[in-house]
């Protein structure tokens, strides 16, 4: 029992002169240790990304549209045509217009009036054409296409096939005796809303 | 708190704005002269009741829609019209006189017909307008009786012409 006692003494002196012989070693490897402990951590954490997709709506008319007359002798209205193109997309619980709407009566004056001009509407490939004649007013805006909700250009599947949708119009003005004659304009302004 | 609230309120509001956009375009339409009848008795009966060698008259009927340029415009309605045949009443001896609304003029007096060249019914001016359900006017025939005339019946074309520059 005294010889084990004496042993296990002898085996703390010897581990104590051999930490103090190595103690600043013992601290540089601490100090090693540490940053790869550091670089090893594993943390987790989410994020929300949301993306706010908005109601959008844009179209493309041409600069000019020309009403001509296909005869003389007054044996025919000035006609023209010419294509929307559109672009749209509508919320879920919205829907959308395209409408039309003239700046000012003919100028100069002694023309045709834009309450005399009319339209037909047809071919929207997206959202349903006007039905019926439409009489051009300077006042309020007249319906050209109506989108339905949940409605978008373009990529196929719940979405158009075209792009850009295109609606044609039609456009008429009587010729009457009674105008004077010379070349008359008007600014028309056609609007795409969007909810 | 206070930002996630101001947060929201923004997203929400982006999401109930419409979007509108508008584009211009300029409607022209280019107003010429134009003339036209809309409607020419298809036949004119020239008759008498007078059985002495008195004139035979009658009276041809016509509407019309004219336009004439501002400033430098005329127009004219003439008539030209074709013998009436072997034995016949001579073209010479057939004249008329004219009525017309105020759109235009008509001939002043009486006119002698022709087969050679087209004669002046009613004249228009610069920036001359019918209604635009159109104007009505006449031509008031008169064919002298000859004892030379052979009996029978006979016709004549007229062509009746009307113009606008």
């Amino acid at each position: 029992m005294s010889a084990l006692w004496n042993n296990l003494r002898h085996f703390r002196t010897t581990l104590t002169q051999e930490f103090s012989k190595h103690r600043q070693w013992a601290g540089l490897i601490l100090l090693l240790v540490l940053p790869f402990e550091g670089v090893s951590d594993i943390q987790t954490t989410t994020q929300t990304m949301t993306a706010d997709i908005s109601p959008y709506g844009k179209l493309s008319v041409p600069s000019n549209v020309t009403l001509r007359s296909s005869s003389t002798g007054f044996g025919g209205d000035f006609t023209g045509n010419l294509t929307i193109s559109y672009w749209a997309r509508t919320s879920v619980a919205g829907g959308g217009t395209i409408t039309v709407q003239a700046g000012s009566e003919f100028s100069p004056a002694g023309g045709p009036s834009i309450s005399s001009v009319t339209y037909l509407c047809s071919g929207a490939t997206l959202g349903a054409a006007c039905s019926g004649s439409q009489t051009l007013a300077t006042a309020t805006q007249t319906p050209i296409v109506t989108l339905p909700s949940g409605a978008c250009t373009g990529g196929g599947g719940p979405c158009s096939t075209q792009e850009p949708n295109t609606v044609q119009l039609s456009v008429t003005s009587p010729d009457k005796p009674q105008y004077k004659t010379g070349t008359y304009s008007a600014l028309i302004t056609f609007t795409i809303s969007t909810l | 708190m206070k930002r996630t609230l101001l947060l929201s309120i923004a997203t929400a509001a982006l999401a109930i704005v419409p979007a509108a956009f508008a584009e211009t375009s300029t409607l022209g339409v280019t107003v010429a002269p134009e003339a036209s009848f809309t409607t020419v008795a298809a036949s004119t009966s020239l008759s008498k009741s007078d059985t002495t060698f008195g004139a035979y008259s009658g009276t041809t009927t016509f509407s019309y829609k004219i336009r004439s340029t501002q400033t430098t415009g005329t127009g004219s309605i003439a008539v030209q019209v074709s013998t009436f045949g072997t034995g016949g009443p001579a073209v010479s001896d057939l004249a008329y006189t004219c009525t017309a609304p105020s759109s235009g003029t008509p001939c002043s007096s009486s006119t002698a017909a022709s087969t050679a060249a087209a004669t002046s019914i009613v004249g228009f001016g610069a920036d001359a307008h019918s209604a635009d359900s159109g104007d009505s006017g006449t031509a008031v025939w008169t064919l002298q009786d000859r004892t030379a005339i052979k009996t029978g019946d006979y016709t004549s074309t007229a062509t009746f012409t009307i113009s606008a520059t």
